[in-house]
């Protein structure tokens, strides 16, 4: 689930507080509970106490004021929790004499004033046992005995446990309510922080996207005086820089190009320069060679046969210089026809019987395709190439292999056609390089074998005009070219 | 009767080379440097076929012969292209614009008496 940063800050600064609350509520109200046990565990602990020291000792009790006497010690502990505790004086009858909590003075209905000699008995409590005993209500019961032994009145100490609980509910209560108040006051205050954190955040993102999509010209303005402007500013800066390196480079790419071009302009005007004096030479050479100027004995057509074969060779290169930069120029226009490419194939493997021979090579075919549709020139210009590369680079008395097949895909029907050969191999990191204009593996291939490298250049370029694929695999020095030209209905 | 074969090229090896193998197979041959040279020649003498450099300086092989072709008395007379280009699209385009056969250099003498001997040989069939 995708969650901006505005949402995520408000949540952590919500857990964050709900948390803290959460704990100051709960601990807050075990020790609210904890203290009002323990206070009412004194008092009773006290009047426990009070009651006892009187034990088995006679005094005068002028019963209002030993009475008033008695309050103003353990009542006025009492008193400051009077709606958890009370403390009442009952007679022989049940009636109650004196209630603390609703009367400031004892009524005493036929009270006289009499000497007795009264004493208190109660049951021999500690205080710890009372805290022990605080889950239930409590009472403890003072019986008073005159000196006849008769009992007189009782006093008695409430404790209502209930009473306790609703405390403690309504303090829960009140925690949960100041709780809920900082909740929204923090939400509130979270929101405003993080809205205007990430209000910078959306504005720098904003800029990074238009900048992303070509807009160089994007600069952010913050005036925070922190982070924010901080990285506005270094944005601001990388942009500039970004532009003005684009800028150089876009520039360099058009000087590229046009020097490029440039190239290929004067290679094509240099191949066509050459050319022109090759035919005077070539075609003086010829008609030397027929000795249609004389008679010529042995050694004379020897050499005239070795400057002719090299003027060939030249003017096989320069040919190929001119066709690939006129390719790149002008791009290849095709003339397709229906042929048979078999007899093409087979014609120049006639061709070159005797290099095939030479090296002792066999050539075996395993042709499933007759006729096909392309532009004949130029495919068997790519032919010519793949064949004499391969046989170029194939080791002595080695197999090369031919196929060629017709397959559909999707509704199409295509053409391919793979040769493969064993020889040298082709280094893996230079098989990417190795259709393009000029590339030889390395200088010294080009010496070993000749050529400047423009053969698969010129049949990538006839291939792909065909919108077929030309591609190259080279394993353990099997190398294979293959390539793929859509026929009808591609 | 000789026929009378006009070439014209800037480059005077060519214009030898061509010259020697015409001559020696028996044409009478006519050597222009330029199309200025060449379109005078052409109001001079009955030519049977001319041989056109499509590079020329000035005045290109394409221009001269629209110019023929604008001429009564020129525009019948047959041109072949000679060029140094390679691609079939030239090809096209030169036999578009009216030329009779297409002649790519480097050619040998064999090479360019068969293409000679081949274009009357269908100019005779087709009478023109």
């Amino acid at each position: 689930m995708k969650m901006s940063i505005r949402t995520k800050m408000v949540l952590f600064i919500l857990l964050t507080v709900v948390i803290i609350f959460l704990v100051i509520g709960i601990y807050h109200s075990i020790f609210r509970m904890h203290e009002l046990k323990n206070r009412i565990a004194r008092d009773a602990g006290l009047f426990v106490q009070l009651v006892n020291k009187e034990v088995g000792r006679s005094f005068e009790l002028y019963f209002d004021n030993t009475f008033y006497k008695f309050r103003a010690t353990v009542l006025e502990h009492a008193r400051n929790n009077n709606d958890l505790t009370n403390i009442q004086v009952v007679n022989m009858e049940g009636s109650i004499l004196y209630d603390m909590n609703k009367t400031e003075k004892a009524s005493f209905p036929g009270a006289r004033t009499e000497i007795c000699q009264d004493r208190f008995i109660l049951a021999n409590l500690k205080t710890t046992e009372i805290i022990k005993k605080i889950d239930k209500d409590i009472k403890i019961i003072a019986p008073y005995f005159d000196d006849y032994g008769i009992h007189r009145f009782s006093i008695v100490y409430f404790f209502s446990f209930e009473q306790l609980q609703k405390q403690v509910k309504t303090i829960i209560g009140e925690n949960i309510f100041i709780s809920l108040v900082i909740l929204v006051i923090s939400l509130m205050g979270a929101i405003f922080v993080s809205v205007r954190i990430t209000a910078h955040i959306k504005t720098l993102l904003t800029a990074a996207k238009k900048f992303s999509e070509g807009n160089f010209g994007e600069r952010i303005i913050i005036k925070t005086n922190d982070e924010f402007e901080e990285l506005a500013n270094t944005f601001n800066t990388m942009a500039g820089e970004i532009k003005n390196n684009i800028k150089d480079l876009n520039e360099l790419i058009q000087e590229l190009v046009r020097r490029d071009e440039q190239k290929t302009i004067f290679v094509a005007n240099l191949s066509h320069e050459l050319r022109t004096p090759l035919t005077a030479s070539l075609g003086y050479i010829d008609y030397l060679q027929k000795q249609k100027l004389g008679a010529l004995n042995k050694e004379q057509l020897h050499s005239i046969e070795v400057i002719k074969r090299n003027l060939e060779r030249l003017n096989n290169e320069i040919r190929s210089l001119l066709q690939i930069s006129k390719y790149i120029l002008e791009g290849v226009k095709l003339e397709p026809q229906k042929f048979s490419f078999e007899e093409i194939i087979n014609a120049m493997l006639n061709n070159f019987q005797p290099h095939i021979e030479e090296k002792g090579l066999v050539v075996k075919q395993e042709s499933q395709v007759k006729d096909i549709i392309a532009d004949r020139d130029k495919l068997s210009t790519v032919l010519e190439n793949l064949l004499a590369n391969a046989i170029k680079f194939a080791d002595p008395k080695t197999e090369i292999h031919i196929t060629t097949q017709n397959y559909a895909e999707d509704s199409k029907t295509y053409f391919l056609f793979r040769i493969t050969n064993q020889g040298v191999g082709i280094p893996e990191e230079k098989i990417q390089y190795i259709f393009e204009p000029f590339y030889q593996i390395d200088s010294s291939t080009s010496r070993k074998y000749g050529g400047v490298g423009l053969g698969l250049a010129i049949a990538k370029q006839i291939i792909e005009a065909h919108s077929g694929t030309i591609g190259v695999k080279s394993n353990n020095g099997m190398v294979t070219f293959e390539f793929i030209i859509p026929q009808q209905g591609g | 009767m000789k026929k009378n074969i006009l070439v014209v090229d800037d480059e005077e090896d060519i214009l030898d080379f061509v010259g020697r193998v015409l001559k020696d197979a028996n044409f009478s041959v006519f050597t222009a440097k330029d199309a200025k040279q060449g379109l005078t020649i052409l109001q001079n003498e009955k030519i049977d076929l001319i041989l056109l450099d499509i590079m020329l300086p000035e005045i290109d092989g394409w221009e001269m012969m629209r110019m023929m072709r604008s001429d009564e008395n020129l525009k019948n007379i047959p041109v072949a292209m000679l060029t140094a280009r390679v691609d079939a699209y030239d090809k096209i385009i030169g036999l578009k614009e009216g030329a009779i056969d297409y002649i790519c250099k480097p050619f040998t003498a064999e090479q360019l008496l068969n293409r000679i001997s081949n274009i009357f040989k269908y100019i005779k069939e087709n009478n023109l």
